[in-house]
């Protein structure tokens, strides 16, 4: 069935919003503290054990997931806020105008999102704001892109004409008529880049230049959890499950929401 | 006097062939003037010429004089102020030229309030009196309607009201009942006939039998060209040019015996390049 893929993404995205929600109000154990003696296997009252330090793994994972959400909310609509306009404003137009947005955007694309990241932030230093700022210079050009070929579309389509000929001025006409039908698109890549931006969060926090030390995030506890790979092996699966789980979840659900919204797709199933 | 003077218009993207080649023609106040035509034969870049919605790179020459302005090279921001308000137009695709986002009075108080910036209440009911007068039976109802949920003839008779809502004194229409099944296309000319009565229309069909039933004047366009031009009686009483007696034979297909291939523009007329 077509809608499986949807609903198990927004199952384990489910899981990610729930673990961040709870964390936000309560976790076990301070996940920044010292709350037991280090490297416990998983139990009472230690569910996931503690880490090399001796802090809570639960916890920590829970703060971790806040952050992973707020880093890819942020740097998706940071990235939304300033390529959709550029892209729907160089489809509505022709000329050197309209491509040179186009073409700039192609030069970015050419980068992979998170050796920009890393650059970005290896310029400016490593904290939870430069890692959101960095993802999201790095996702705009996808916006771009994606916004200037739906435009395109869509400004072929009679209604566009039918407004120009009202005499709509062209501002409306892209906020009115254009935006709410290049929505669904947008939808699909937000879906995408979210999950782009929580694996780029956690790549730049393995490498030392996301969050600082008193925020635990998924990335930088993978980095800990390195240092004993061989003494507790499972102290790395937990923050590895829990990027899967998240990036896969957003996936999975732009892949749902792309079938859902695609009439051809969805006329096939 | 002439609301409307074309004169040796010539439209020509790139290096092609004109796509509209000097044509004249004008219109009084009240006239409405029928331009016939095949696919490619620019009776389209002719409606899109006199709205100033050409693409940038079409090169315009000639003359198109409006209520006695020039309209060729007339800067964007003057064009829109004309549009939907002093001339518009109505659609051939009634499935595509409403928004499927917005519900419909939505549009077409769009419309309205654009060049009558007036209190939201007012526009409603100008909304809901201009889908009453273009004979839809529950104007509440299909205003607060997504295109979707309406019928081809409903949304037909939206567009037309979209056209005329602000009264503009030049109405071009553009194939406006060919994807309509016959029945609705007849209650549609009929609505048009009314609504039409008092203003300037230029009417765009390939159809013969559609012109004749609200043009008395029609101008026969191949290539670019007018070919033939004037009362729509007398052109088909005795048409002056072979494409248009093929145009005239091949709609009268009740004249055709039973075992005899119907006629085509073919068995009177064969384009230069293909002769």
């Amino acid at each position: 069935m077509k809608r499986g893929t949807l609903n198990l993404g927004l199952t384990l995205i489910g899981i990610v919003v729930v673990l961040a929600a709870v964390g936000l109000v309560w976790t076990p154990f301070d996940p920044t503290k010292i709350t037991g003696s280090p490297l416990q296997p998983p139990g009472w009252p230690h569910v996931l054990g503690t880490d090399g330090l001796g802090a809570d793994v639960l916890s920590r994972l829970m703060s971790g997931a806040k952050i992973c959400l707020l880093v890819g909310i942020v740097s998706v609509a940071g990235a939304a806020v300033v390529g959709v306009p550029i892209g729907i404003f160089s489809g509505m137009t022709r000329g050197w105008i309209s491509d040179l947005p186009a073409r700039l955007s192609d030069i970015l694309y050419g980068f992979p999102a998170l050796l920009l990241a890393i650059l970005l932030a290896a310029a400016v230093g490593g904290s939870t704001w430069t890692a959101m700022i960095a993802i999201s210079v790095a996702t705009i050009p996808a916006f771009v892109r994606l916004a200037r070929a739906a435009t395109y579309q869509v400004m072929s389509h009679g209604y566009i004409e039918a407004a120009r000929v009202s005499g709509i001025p062209k501002v409306a006409i892209a906020v009115r008529h254009v935006l709410p039908n290049i929505a669904p698109v947008l939808g699909v890549q937000a879906s995408v880049s979210f999950g782009i931006a929580i694996l780029a969060e956690a790549g730049l926090s393995y490498l030392g230049l996301g969050s600082g030390p008193e925020a635990p995030t998924w990335g930088r506890m993978l980095r800990e959890a390195q240092d004993y790979l061989f003494n507790a092996p499972i102290l790395a699966l937990w923050p590895g499950l829990a990027i899967a789980v998240a990036t896969m979840g957003f996936n999975l659900l732009g892949d749902g929401l792309r079938d859902l919204f695609d009439p051809r797709l969805r006329e096939m199933s | 006097m002439n609301i409307l003077e074309v004169t040796d218009l010539t439209v020509r993207f790139g290096r092609n062939r004109p796509a509209v080649d000097s044509i004249s023609f004008t219109l009084g106040a009240h006239d409405r003037l029928g331009i016939i035509g095949q696919s490619g034969s620019g009776k389209s870049v002719t409606s899109l010429a006199i709205m100033g919605l050409l693409p940038e790179h079409a090169q315009v020459s000639g003359s198109i004089r409006f209520d006695g302005r020039e309209l060729v090279g007339l800067p964007e921001r003057e064009y829109r102020k004309l549009r939907g308000d002093a001339v518009s137009m109505v659609f051939q695709e009634p499935m595509t030229a409403l928004d499927p986002t917005m519900r419909v009075g939505r549009q077409l108080g769009e419309v309205v309030a654009l060049h009558h910036g007036e209190r939201r209440g007012s526009i409603r009911d100008g909304v809901l009196d201009w889908l009453g007068r273009v004979g839809i039976t529950e104007p509440a109802r299909i205003a607060d309607s997504y295109p979707h949920e309406l019928s081809g003839g409903q949304r037909q008779r939206a567009l037309v009201a979209m056209a005329l809502a602000n009264e503009p004194a030049l109405v071009l229409c553009d194939e406006p009942t060919t994807a309509l099944d016959v029945l609705v296309q007849r209650q549609i000319l009929r609505l048009l006939d009314v609504q039409l009565r008092d203003r300037a229309t230029v009417f765009v069909s390939h159809d013969l039998a559609v012109v004749r039933e609200v043009c008395p004047r029609v101008a026969v366009m191949l290539e670019g060209r007018i070919v033939e031009q004037g009362d729509i009686e007398q052109i088909i009483a005795e048409p002056r040019h072979p494409y248009t007696a093929g145009l005239i034979a091949s709609a009268r297909i009740d004249r055709v015996p039973r075992d005899q291939p119907l006629p085509s523009v073919a068995d009177f007329y064969t384009p230069a390049e293909e002769a």
